[in-house]
């Protein structure tokens, strides 16, 4: 199945922080997505297997991954993370909690600039994936906000964290941006510039001193 | 590279044979000659050859000829050189294997192999100053301990990674692990019916850079312990019960506490810790939510001394 069916969109800033810490961003996301999906089928396999165990209507079990938890998922009494939720909300004493929180983070985040869309096509997921991921996700889309708006984050305070030196060592700069996204703009079109993945690659090319 | 040959010639009567006349051929022919030469007075000659191939030497002293041929096979007790030479497979280039500046007589042990095999292992112990590579598929096995005393192990993080002092401490500076609070008093988000997320605005530490915006976001799977506070302020006498969830993208680990109607302490803090199983990118929040007050009246208390934080590392 598809989700994002017009893709995800960042700003260039934005994408540049993800390009210190990945080398395809793309590639990064789609990864993160299955193995999300095959964490998920595999925890729902090893959850559901004594249940499966002690049912006497079970008389025999799959043994290819995807169709046990395919089998699981088709179950009457199997139930997704949304529909546990809403089970628990009958009691008037369940606090009741906005599971979406990743999207508006998402929409209210300051940005500018240039844009980059991401998956313009839309993201493809394997539906088997997709409902195992559902077993725990309230919202595989909300999920797909929360990892990227991480990684941007984290690719964002790496890059600051190394460059920061070196921007306050170097005689030729007088100034450095007071906004994140001026500093990344300025860390990224230096000449000594380099992404994580160029530095892993010239370390083991042995031309990096430690 | 030239292939250089050399020797000395002597007559049966151990004289040295001045004039005699070498010829450099092919291996197992008679011509053409590729190079020749004569010996000198002393009875040596030399010849560099710049060809790579495979020749025989022939020495002619008037009607006495006498070869040495590529195709010797020898066997030998004990052979001491001062350069062993072997030529690839391709008779394109060869090895040179020399001893280093050895200052007393040393034993080089080739290690036990059952079949084919590579030269790996040494027995000598070793100083390695470039960079060793491990393909995927390769892996070390050790049987003895693995000393580093005030070493760095790199990560592909940074510039560092496990760092070990001289004195055993242990430092994983890529680990993620944070401390983050709440920088002021968050005047009536709950009471009612409202469950907020609690902000953490400051950053004590963020060791990996997974915390923004109030969110935890896990980097790699693993179990993570989570460790919120929250102190609430402005409780009245008409609360009833107080939740502190940690949510995460896989579970929400609700801390509940109920007491009897219109009996909930009017200033607390609580705590709850959980270590929780998180996939990669997985985000953690906190949540909490006090309830009976007829309004969101309940304050969540903040400051720089540390009351209302969230603490987190990946234990594994």
């Amino acid at each position: 199945m598809i989700v994002f069916p017009t893709g995800i969109e960042i700003s260039q800033v934005e994408y540049q922080c993800l390009l210190h810490v990945v080398a395809d961003p793309e590639q990064w996301l789609g990864d993160a997505i299955k193995e999300k999906g095959l964490a998920r089928r595999d925890a729902l396999i090893a959850e559901w297997r004594p249940k499966l165990f002690t049912d006497v209507a079970v008389t025999s079990l799959p043994a290819d991954s995807d169709e046990l938890a395919s089998l699981i998922l088709a179950r009457s009494d199997y139930m997704t993370r949304n529909e546990q939720e809403a089970k628990a909300r009958l009691d008037p004493k369940y606090p009741v909690m906005d599971l979406s929180s990743n999207q508006h983070r998402y929409e209210t985040r300051e940005k500018s600039g240039k844009t980059q869309t991401l998956f313009a096509s839309g993201i493809e997921i394997d539906q088997v994936q997709y409902d195992c991921i559902l077993a725990y996700v309230d919202n595989l889309e909300d999920w797909i906000y929360g990892a990227l708006l991480g990684h941007i984050n984290r690719g964002l305070k790496k890059m600051v964290q190394q460059y920061n030196p070196v921007l306050m060592a170097d005689p030729e700069v007088v100034t450095i941006p007071a906004t994140q996204d001026g500093m990344i703009e300025l860390i990224a079109k230096r000449n000594d510039y380099r992404t994580l993945p160029q530095q892993v690659a010239e370390r083991l090319a042995g031309r990096i001193d430690k | 590279m030239a292939i250089e040959f050399a020797g000395f010639v002597y007559n049966s009567l151990g004289v040295a044979v001045n004039g005699a006349t070498v010829n450099l051929y092919d291996r197992n022919t008679t011509t053409p000659s590729r190079a020749n030469t004569t010996t000198n007075t002393n009875g040596f000659w030399s010849i560099s050859h710049g060809t790579q191939g495979r020749f025989d030497i022939e020495i002619t002293n008037g009607a006495a000829k006498r070869r040495i041929k590529y195709d010797d096979i020898i066997q030998m007790e004990e052979v001491e050189v001062a350069l062993l030479a072997m030529r690839n497979p391709a008779n394109t280039f060869k090895y040179d294997i020399t001893p280093a500046a050895i200052v007393a007589d040393r034993v080089l042990n080739l290690p036990l192999i059952t079949g084919a095999d590579t030269l790996m292992v040494l027995g000598l112990a070793q100083t390695v100053t470039g960079a060793i590579t491990l393909s995927a598929a390769a892996s070390i096995i050790m049987t003895g301990a693995l000393d580093l005393v005030a070493q760095a192990l790199v990560g592909n993080g940074g510039s560092t990674g496990i760092t070990i002092s001289a004195n055993g401490e242990v430092n994983m500076v890529a680990q993620p692990m944070f401390l983050v609070l709440n920088s002021t008093v968050r005047l009536n988000v709950t009471g009612n019916t409202a469950q907020p997320t609690v902000i953490f605005d400051t950053e004590i530490y963020d060791q990996n850079g997974d915390f923004a915006s109030n969110t935890f976001t896990a980097p790699v799977a693993g179990r993570y312990l989570l460790t919120p506070s929250v102190r609430l302020l402005g409780i009245t006498s008409a609360a009833d019960d107080f939740f502190m969830n940690v949510v995460t993208s896989n579970r929400t680990y609700s801390a509940a506490f109920r007491v009897a109607a219109n009996a909930m302490p009017q200033s607390e803090a609580w705590l709850a810790s959980v270590i929780a199983d998180m996939d990669a990118s997985d985000t953690a929040t906190v949540t909490i939510g006090v309830t009976g007050e007829a309004s969101e009246v309940v304050d969540i208390r903040g400051g720089a001394a540390p009351d209302t934080f969230f603490s987190g590392k990946l234990e594994g």
